[in-house]
């Protein structure tokens, strides 16, 4: 037996396979909002009112909701839902940040079925776009390993767009790049034969879309995240809402600077391999969901003049859950 | 007489100079050692570049043979107490009051002939 665990900014996804040729997928939105009452009867009322709802009690009497009905609760409140993690790893911001991961993996994970049950977890590469000092991964990989082997599992940290690679260009001899369009950053991985040749990332994804957007609109970024998810609005297009509109000129803002990025980073690159066939591009992760996200990529990149030939730019089968099914792909194979 | 004094001003001006002058470049001299050493063993090489992470095999494979041959005489041994770094971070305190985390769901999806190929990719390469 093993797992494969997908630790994104906004979604935590554990992939398992209980029987063979059936996987199970367990999502969790990453997630928490803090509720600090000033009287005992306001606690009860609190505690009352969150009937049915993810929470835990701290220890200072303050509860914690966890989850999309953290999301759900600063909308109410016209707030945003704080994030343990921030742009791929575990958040500095929030000085809950730690412990709140740490439980959240603790539950999603669960139990091994068998002592020292293998289990691959995915962790962004170095961006391009910002200084060396300003990102730290390994830390954070620390944590989630330490974490992982208290309750009994032997992790492995892979990068995360090589997961994706190994969750979707198996019919592609395991040979093209892969693009994980997350919450925080955007993760890039470039495949021969099944070895990543060229990872990294960068630091601009669905979140900076929110927060330009929630500026532009004046609203807070939980409810411009909310509108996002749950709004009809093409990339690229006008839109009468005035927060989805906002959000689609972002999206084609996000994608022009993705593509640039990549092309000036990956021409000329002296890890890159002289492929002799034109490439698979797959693009996945939650902020590649809306529609015309893929065609519009597609454009960018010829546009933008990248270097490498491409045979087609798809959307993974399953978008949301392909970087936990790579890992779990490779804690089988690893 | 007025020539001579000149000329002893002069003299012991330029050997003042002279001292001043070699005390400064004997500490600009040291500075850079401990500064270069210190940025050497801490694997800080400059800007980020593509590929330049430290999950990068190449790059810490890099800064390995950087620090052995950069290095040569002082080996100092330094240990990081991750038993009180990391583990210090505890879940326990937060009790658990309502729903379970998660939303399962499963499909059917045969991930065999995935893993068989890359496993067979890996054992070649």
């Amino acid at each position: 037996m093993a797992k494969g665990l997908d630790v994104g900014t906004s979604f935590i996804v554990l992939a398992s396979e209980n029987e063979p040729g059936k996987i199970n997928y367990k999502d969790f939105r990453d997630a928490f909002y803090v509720l600090k009452p000033t009287t005992p009867i306001a606690t009860k009322m609190i505690e009352k009112g969150l009937a049915g709802k993810a929470f835990v009690k701290d220890a200072d009497g303050s509860f914690i909701i966890l989850g999309k009905d953290a999301i759900e609760k600063a909308v109410e409140r016209n707030e945003s839902a704080k994030r343990p993690m921030f742009k791929g790893v575990v958040s500095s911001k929030e000085k809950d940040a730690r412990r709140i991961l740490t439980y959240i993996l603790k539950e999603v994970s669960g139990p091994p079925e068998e002592a020292g049950e293998k289990i691959v977890f995915c962790i962004p590469a170095q961006p391009i776009d910002q200084e060396d000092e300003d990102f730290d991964v390994g830390y954070h990989e620390d944590v989630i390993v330490k974490l992982l082997s208290e309750v009994g599992y032997s992790p492995r940290a892979i990068n995360e767009a090589e997961a994706l690679c190994y969750s979707e260009l198996a019919n592609d001899d395991y040979t093209g790049i892969a693009l994980s369009w997350g919450a925080g950053m955007v993760n890039v991985c470039v495949m021969l034969n099944g070895e990543p040749t060229l990872t990294f990332s960068t630091t601009k994804s669905g979140d900076w879309v929110d927060r330009m957007a929630a500026v532009a609109t004046g609203e807070p970024d939980s409810i411009v995240q909310a509108e996002k998810e749950n709004g009809d609005f093409t990339v690229g297009e006008p839109n009468e809402n005035q927060v989805l509109a906002a959000v689609a000129s972002y999206y084609d803002r996000l994608i022009d600077y993705t593509t640039k990025q990549l092309a000036v980073s990956m021409d000329g690159h002296k890890s890159l391999p002289n492929f002799k066939e034109p490439l698979p591009v797959v693009v996945a992760g939650g902020t590649s969901k809306p529609k015309g996200f893929v065609k519009l990529f597609a454009q960018k990149l010829a546009e933008n003049g990248f270097p490498l030939p491409v045979k087609e730019v798809r959307h993974a089968a399953d978008p949301l859950h392909a970087v936990a099914r790579g890992c779990l792909i490779a804690a089988q194979v690893m | 007489m007025t020539l001579v004094l000149y000329f002893l001003a002069y003299q012991t001006a330029f050997i003042l100079g002279f001292i001043v002058g070699r005390m400064g470049w004997m500490a600009k001299q040291q500075q850079p050692i401990v500064v270069k050493n210190i940025m050497e063993s801490a694997g800080i090489s400059g800007p980020v570049t593509v590929n330049s992470g430290m999950n990068n095999v190449e790059s810490v494979q890099v800064r390995k043979t950087e620090e052995s041959s950069a290095i040569p005489t002082v080996k100092k041994v330094v240990k990081i107490d991750d038993s009180t770094f990391v583990t210090a971070v505890k879940a326990d305190v937060l009790e658990r009051k309502g729903a379970t985390l998660g939303k399962e769901s499963s499909v059917a999806d045969n991930i065999g002939t995935s893993i068989s190929k890359l496993a067979q990719l890996k054992k070649n390469s």
